[in-house]
């Protein structure tokens, strides 16, 4: 309702439908106008059937306001009037019992020549009569249109508990001409008599005021975006409102992401957006893997299986999307050891700060994607960083600081249980360690130091000792903030520290940040300048994990007495224990720089129409350096090795240039918005790395010219496109809509003949709950739409240069005579076409009871064919592949539903909850003549990709104590003929359930993950070798003929280990590997702006975090955890930090 | 009055609705899609077009040859050397390798396709120079040429070693891989006549001299000595006598050396030597038979995986200077020997002759003399050939039979013939192996030592993948 707020100004709500009224040069339509100006709506409510509802009223001589406010109450119901209406001074005197409103309203207004009209959300209320309004009807105005004198229009805005609120962008709708408001909640705007000014604000609820004759409009604005249709969605080239958007956008905003301990800003997405699957890295500053809605290419890396001719290339990447400019989601290039030792690649995104993200859009159907064109395939994911707010200078000081452990530890066997065990292997194998043949000094050092030579009586817990380290993390943002009603500014910089938990190792960032945004004195000219600066600084020796865990309980002390690698000498100087951790002494090293930087000029040309001109360019450098110095051999191995060091450069750059025009009309309840545009980009990325060998010493090991050798190999690419794009939006009463885009694009990637692709769109929404039947049938429904999008879009992620007939030189130093050689890179093919992906999807968005529960459902099926694959040859024609588009076809279908209750919504405490669940279906639809093709053993026509071909096991023989396979074609021999397509690893459904509560000051927020999925056991080390085992195993381990169990006997021969590889990573072995997380969980509590006064700030917040606090799950019996892409598993970190403004 | 303001605002909107789509059609200017080469290649324009450039792409077909996993003198000696009686196989952790001595090996072995692939795509390079020669219009003629005998050379040498491994083999000799990829296996003896040809021109082409300074690349010596063997396994005694002569005759540039010298880099004895990848002293024989750095969970020893039989020591007469000089015995491997010929590993001077600089030696006079001295007794000139023998047993202090066994019999001669070979040529580039399945003697040889040797396994599988990706393609029996 209404309410008046005590410096007389009047609360309004968001959703003022634009009341279309038309002006006439006479008294009465300026009159009909101040009314107008100052209606404003209330809040969202039952629209439908408003009038036809009953109630029972009695007064006696009381204000028209007090009635009006007594009939919202029971009808719930809104008014919306101007203040002279109620302002009349007359009071009324009203019985009525359980009587239509209609019937009240009559008795009440018509005598005050009052005219009502029920709109979509209220009743609006008129001083005119009634044959004005149906004019109004039909014939509809532009308030932008009027020549109108501009004033100076000021105000401040404060939050419910009557706190200024900053930031909130105030714009004079149809117009650019926008401002936001300082740290007291001011803001200063130039309007006319008949403009609207938009306030919108994170967080808030939009609302609309008409400024009629008014030049101080104070306002107080609620919190909580429960009004999801309003909340504004980034398209890309143009936004959306939540209403109006005909795609599948799901928005991650800075508030859901604040303060979570991660370096790259995707891995706070985990769990927030359906259909949006993240497998973690090892570590920070490493790329996480991405895919949205699956897998489209047959070009894949992550599916466990190696494809042939496949190039690396993963043709599933999404398009990643900084402020309007693309950055290459292809992960950068390391040295081959140091990716082993990292773990992966290097993240293109990780010096993208996450406290400088405002937002995060995640683009899936057709609708949204298609306006990407030749790169939508796979999904985008639009980052909006922060912008600067005017008024006073505000410093915000954001800091945290925490600690991680390795939350897990598995029961391995002690001493006397490891040497049992490898006593019990010898006597399996039937070996006496007294025969001379072993009883020998050769046989001890090499076969069995653990039971000859070392202390039998010594015991580590390696997991404690290797893995119980600490990391810590420490994240401090500085960011200033202001500038006046022309200009304002952020400037920012950023401290991110992640350490790991072996000695001083780990991930150092460095940022800075600006943003700048002008508007000209008479609102046309609009300019934005971000700039973005990273410096990476990344550190590894690589993961202990596995060592931790193999590593023989007796093993020897890692360091020696005086701080030195331990290699146990013998007493001649034979080593007897190759340290693992000696490889920690020389760490890896990788430092990365990173700009981004982005301008964006716009000029109004005429009421609605508007240039723009996009730029940006990106410049990332970085270097990583792998050593490996002498101290990394055993002494005695010296001799035989020298020191070698990689160096990898990187550098890439990207400039991209996008003219663009929009044009925004309404006629009547028609309403246009159109974008067009055109888009070059250039893309430059080189690799060169740099290997020396043959250095004489450690100490030279730090620059490529200390190598006795050097060789030199590269990788360069230049890639470009260009195109040109359209969107016309289209809706009617804003209920029906629809949603054209479409772009024709080329690609340098494609020979001549084939550059050019055309992708498009259609998406169409209605909204069905503004029918007035549905109003009428189904009251409690307050907002419904259906949705419905198809298009197509392409892919273009094959790598360059693959039309060209190109020979690649061998480098001097490894070439023939050591001279220059040249030879053929590829076999060419200058054919090939875009890869293309059809995307079909259907959607009902629904809400309830005043948007309290809301629940979208969306089908999907995306279809991608013509697929581009290293298309196998036979090797004798020179080449094993060559590039070719083949007539596969991948389908990826699923069910994403969302959920999301606000099941409390009071003054002092409020509570909501979201959830989403995708239920994702990979499948090969079409393969022609796989049987023939040389992928026959690795996907089958109707089974996801993700299909694993694999023996199938029949348990431990209980007389051999060996794991069996079926003999599939009964030959005798276990090999490859015997394989069969088992299962996939396909997660058949997974989710995330959000919470949020907040009672006054404090704020509790959690986050838990769901995932159904399938894995490998996680290989046990063959019992029996110098390797610990899981205790599990031990106590269920065959022992003697007849003995029944899964686990096979301990062994120490090579022949047994290869069943037992065979078991864990050729085999149907399988389990269950299903988890729920509690990923994210935090506390935070915000000081009583009294008590932050006192210490001289606006705002103190300090809060608590907790990440990846606890995991459920069967598979935590055979690995630390269930989510590594490598074993590194997840650290539990606990964070604490504050906030303050200044 | 509001009405036609309007319409016309509307016929303005009308009109800008028109223009974007024509925007949008508007063809994206193709200009702005050229991108430039990467720097560090070559467009095959370029490549043919300077006979400095021509030239690094006839390097490019050798460089593989030299790359650690190619059809070099280590790959191709162990696996012959395991099939026949010179090698066995020691370490442990590879079954597939030893499945090469106990003639178990997959059609789906990797190092069945490993060597394979490799041949084919130094075939192809050798193809695509050929090719590309005769489409030049730029370079000099004496470039031409020479580059086009070293093409031709390199791709009869290659398909020596295919068809001696695997028999009927695709033989590709052009780029188009449409075409070839529906091949079907060629009969070896279409490919012995094309490598005849291949040789013939490349003695035409080639100079006399070596193109470069060492023994590295293809002369007409080269081509003549390959040939001379080709037409030995052919049985064509009088051509391979006539070309092992050619070689032989000119004594300014080749000799046989001293026994531990036949490795070093441009000895006279050597015809054809393949220099060291990334320029190192030491061979990938060196490297692999004498001893590679053995790295496993806990252990890291110098030590050879690829060991001679028990048996082989004993093949040496008493006396041989080759069993002293080429055989080394280490305590690590007890009743086993390791080659020796290559003695260069690394740098420190704990290992014999560990700073000597070596080159892997392909072709080398002392073959010449034994295909002559084959052909001269299978022609019945016995006392040439015996003469042709006894240069190599004068070398290794070994009596003459011209002293000993003057009157030896044609067989004889033969079979003395055969063990001066394989005591000669012992674990080099196969020879052993070869020489068994040539002449016959395979089975009954082989046979007594290991009773699971059968016909089929004579020759090596077509890799299965091959097989799957050309359905014209045929497996060999028994695989």
């Amino acid at each position: 309702m209404q309410k008046i707020s005590e410096n007389g100004v009047r609360r309004y709500c968001k959703r003022s439908y634009l009341i279309t009224t038309i002006m006439r040069v006479s008294l009465i339509q300026i009159a009909i106008t101040l009314i107008f100006c100052s209606v404003v709506s209330a809040h969202d409510s039952y629209g439908q059937g408003m009038l036809n509802r009953e109630v029972t009223i009695k007064c006696n001589d009381i204000s028209l306001k007090e009635v009006l406010s007594r009939i919202e109450q029971q009808a719930a119901v809104k008014f919306a009037y101007s203040g002279s209406i109620v302002n009349m001074g007359d009071k009324i005197t009203i019985d009525a019992k359980k009587k239509e409103l209609e019937k009240v309203l009559d008795e009440i207004l018509k005598p005050r020549n009052i005219c009502y009209a029920e709109d979509e959300d209220y009743i609006i209320l008129t001083q005119f009569k009634k044959r004005e309004k149906d004019r109004l009807d039909n014939i509809s105005f532009n308030i932008g249109d009027q020549d109108q004198i501009e004033r100076k229009i000021t105000g401040t805005i404060k939050d419910s508990k009557g706190l200024p609120v900053p930031g909130v962008n105030i714009l004079v709708k149809g117009t650019k001409k926008g401002t936001s408001t300082d740290s007291d909640g001011k803001y200063t705007i130039n309007g006319g008599d008949n403009s609207i000014l938009v306030f919108t604000c994170i967080g808030y609820n939009k609302q609309e005021i008409a400024v009629g004759k008014r030049s101080v409009i104070d306002l107080v604005i609620e919190e909580n975006a429960a009004e999801l249709q309003a909340v504004t969605i980034n398209a890309g080239y143009y936004t959306v409102t939540d209403k109006t958007k005909t795609g599948n956008i799901a928005k991650v905003t800075a508030k859901e992401m604040a303060n979570i301990p991660v370096a790259s800003p995707l891995m706070a997405l985990q769990g927030r957006v359906a259909g949006l699957e993240i497998s973690p890295a090892s570590g920070p500053g490493i790329a996480p893997t991405i895919r949205i809605r699956g897998h489209n290419s047959l070009r894949t890396t992550d599916l466990g299986k190696s494809i042939p001719g496949s190039t690396g290339i993963d043709g599933n990447l999404p398009l990643y999307i900084v402020d309007g400019i693309p950055i290459n989601s292809e992960p950068l290039n390391l040295p081959d050891y140091a990716m082993m030792y990292f773990g992966g690649r290097l993240d293109p995104l990780s010096t993208i700060n996450l406290e400088n993200i405002q937002s995060v859009e995640v683009l899936k159907d057709a609708d949204a994607t298609a306006i990407y064109g030749s790169r939508g395939a796979n999904g985008v994911i639009l980052i909006t960083t922060k912008k600067g707010a005017s008024g006073k200078t505000d410093l915000d000081v954001n800091f945290y600081q925490g600690a991680g452990k390795v939350p897990y530890r598995l029961k391995l066997l002690n001493t006397q249980q490891y040497l049992a065990m490898r006593r019990e292997a010898y006597k399996n194998d039937g070996i006496d360690l007294n025969s001379p043949d072993w009883n020998n000094e050769t046989s001890k050092i090499y076969d069995y130091p653990d039971l000859a030579l070392w202390d039998t009586t010594r015991f580590t817990d390696w997991q404690k000792e290797l893995l119980g380290g600490m990391a810590d993390i420490t994240d401090l943002q500085l960011n200033v903030t202001g500038g006046n009603a022309t200009t304002t500014f952020r400037l920012g910089g950023s401290y991110h520290r992640e350490s790991q938990i072996y000695k001083d190792l780990g991930y150092n960032r460095l940022g800075a940040n600006l943003n700048l945004n002008h508007t000209s004195a008479n609102n046309k000219f609009n300019a934005v300048v971000a700039l973005n600066y990273g410096l990476e600084n990344n550190k590894t020796g690589g993961d202990a994990t596995s060592t931790a865990l193999y590593l023989p309980p007796n093993a020897p002390a890692i360091y020696m007495d005086n701080g030195e690698i331990n290699w146990e000498l013998t007493d001649n100087g034979q080593y007897t224990f190759y340290n693992p951790m000696a490889r920690f002494e020389s760490p890896i090293v990788s430092n990365n720089r990173n700009l981004t930087a982005n301008v964006n000029l716009s000029y109004l040309l005429f009421q609605g129409l508007r240039i723009k001109m996009n730029m940006g360019y990106t410049d990332m450098n970085g270097t990583t350096i792998y050593k490996e110095p002498y101290s990394t051999y055993p002494p005695t191995t010296r001799q035989y090795v020298t020191p070698s060091a990689e160096f990898g450069n990187n550098h890439r750059q990207s400039l991209l240039i996008e003219p663009q025009i929009s044009y925004v009309k309404t006629f009547g309840q028609h309403s246009l918005d159109v974008v067009a545009g055109f888009s070059y980009q250039g893309n430059l990325s080189e690799y060169q790395l740099l290997r020396g060998t043959k250095y004489t010493s450690d100490a030279l090991l730090n620059s490529i010219e200390g190598a006795g050798a050097i060789a030199v190999s590269s990788n360069y690419s230049n890639y470009k496109y260009n195109s040109v794009f359209a969107r016309i939006g289209y809706n009617y009463k804003e209920r029906y809509l629809l949603n054209l885009t479409g772009r024709r694009e080329g690609s340098s990637r494609f020979g001549p003949e084939n550059r050019f692709g055309n992708f498009g769109a259609v998406g169409a929404a209605w909204i069905f709950s503004s029918e007035p039947w549905i109003k009428k049938t189904l009251p409690i429904l307050n907002f419904g739409k259906f949705r419905a999008s198809y298009g197509i879009t392409g892919n273009d992620m094959i790598g360059d240069y693959k039309y060209y007939d190109l020979y690649k030189m061998g480098t001097s130093a490894v070439s023939y005579e050591s001279s220059l050689s040249l030879y053929p890179s590829i076999l060419f093919n200058p054919d090939f076409q875009w890869e293309q992906t059809n995307k079909l999807e259907v959607a009902l968005e629904s809400r309830f009871l005043h948007d309290r529960l809301g629940m979208e459902v969306s089908w999907y099926r995306n279809r991608s064919s013509n697929q581009l694959v290293d298309y196998t040859l036979p090797a004798f024609t020179g080449f094993s592949s060559v590039l070719k588009n083949f007539e596969a076809t991948i389908e990826n279908s699923g069910w994403e539903v969302l959920f999301r209750g606000d099941l409390i919504r009071s003054e002092n405490l409020q509570w909501n909850l979201s959830a989403n669940i995708t239920f994702p279906r990979n499948k090969l639809v079409a393969f022609p003549d796989i049987e023939n093709s040389p992928y026959s053993t690795l996907y089958k026509v109707g089974e996801p990709l993700s299909i694993q071909r694999t023996y199938t096991w029949t348990g431990v023989d209980s007389q051999t104590g060996l794991h069996t396979f079926l003999d599939v074609d009964n030959n005798g021999v276990i090999n490859d003929s015997d394989k069969s397509f088992s299962y996939n690893l396909d997660s058949k459904y997974y989710a995330g359930l959000s919470s949020n509560l907040i009672y006054k000051g404090f704020e509790l927020s959690l986050l838990f993950r769901f995932k159904e999925q399938k894995a490998r056991l996680k290989p046990l080390p063959n019992a029996g070798n110098q390797n610990n085992i899981a205790l599990w195993a031990w106590n269920e381990r065959w022992q003697k003929p007849g003995d029944i169990t899964d686990v096979m006997r301990f062994t120490q021969y090579y022949e047994s280990t290869t069943i037992l590889y065979n078991y864990y990573s050729e085999s149907d072995a399988i389990t269950d590997a299903s988890f729920i997380r509690l990923q994210t969980l935090s506390l935070s509590y915000t000081l009583p702006q009294l008590i932050a006064q006192k210490a001289g700030a606006k705002m103190v917040k300090i809060f608590l975090q907790g990440q990846n606090l606890f995991t459920i799950s069967k598979y935590n019996r055979y690995a630390l955890d269930v989510e590594s892409v490598s074993s590194f598993p997840q650290l539990r970190m606990i964070t604490a930090g504050l906030q303050f403004k200044f | 009055m509001i009405i036609t303001s309007y319409s016309s605002r509307l016929r303005g909107s009308i009109k800008l609705l028109i223009l974007i789509p024509l925007f949008a059609l508007t063809t994206s200017c193709e200009k702005l899609l050229e991108v430039d080469t990467p720097p560090a290649s070559l467009l095959k324009s370029q490549v043919f077009a300077d006979d400095a450039t021509a030239q690094a792409a006839v390097r490019g077909i050798y460089s593989y040859l030299m790359s650690s996993y190619s059809v070099n003198g280590f790959h191709t000696a162990w696996r012959a050397g395991l099939s026949a009686d010179e090698l066995t196989y020691f370490g442990t952790s590879n079954p597939d390798i030893k499945a090469f001595e106990d003639y178990n090996i997959l059609a789906d072995d990797s190092n069945i396709s490993q060597y394979w692939n490799y041949a084919y795509t130094t075939i192809y390079r050798a193809n695509n120079v050929i090719e590309n020669l005769e489409a030049s219009s730029e370079l000099s003629e004496a470039a031409k040429a020479q580059f086009a005998g070293e093409a031709k050379f390199l791709r009869a040498f290659l398909y020596f070693y295919l068809v001696n491994f695997h028999g009927d083999v695709p033989m590709v000799t052009s780029t188009d891989y449409l075409t070839n990829s529906k091949m079907a296996r060629t009969p070896s003896e279409t490919i012995y006549q094309q490598m005849i040809t291949d040789l013939n021109d490349a003695i035409e082409l080639l100079p006399a001299a070596y193109p470069t300074s060492g023994r590295y690349r293809a002369n007409k010596a080269v081509a003549s000595a390959l040939l001379a063997r080709v037409y030995l396994y052919q049985g064509k005694w009088a051509e391979a006598e006539t070309t092992a002569t050619a070689v032989l005759g000119n004594t300014t540039d080749y000799a046989l050396v001293a026994l531990s010298g036949i490795t070093l880099p441009g000895n006279k004895e050597a015809i054809w030597q393949i220099p060291n990848f990334n320029n190192n002293i030491y061979t990938n024989e060196g490297y692999c038979f004498y001893g590679a750095l053995y790295n496993s969970a806990n252990q890291i020893e110098l030590r050879s995986d690829f060991v001679g039989t028990t048996t082989l020591p004993g093949v040496f007469e008493n006396g041989d200077a080759r069993k002293a000089a080429w055989v080394h015995y280490d305590r690590y491997y007890k009743s086993h020997w390791v080659q020796f010929k290559y003695r260069s590993y690394t740098t420190t001077t704990s290992i014999p002759d560990g700073n000597r600089k070596e080159n892997s030696t392909v072709l080398r006079l002392a073959e010449q003399y034994l295909i002559r001295a084959e052909a001269r007794a299978q022609q019945n000139k016995l006392s040439l050939a015996i003469a042709d023998v006894d240069v190599i047993r004068a070398r290794a202090g070994l009596p003459l039979i011209a002293n000993t066994n003057p009157g030896i019999s044609k067989t004889a001669l033969l079979d003395a013939i055969m063990q001066e070979r394989r005591v000669e040529l012992f674990n080099e580039w196969g020879h052993r192996w070869f020489d068994l399945k040539r002449t016959g003697k395979a089975m009954s040889v082989l046979g007594a030592m290991k009773p699971g040797l059968t016909a089929n396994d004579l020759l090596y599988p077509i890799p299965a993948s091959e097989l799957n990706r050309d359905p014209f393609l045929e497996q060999n029996p028994g695989y």
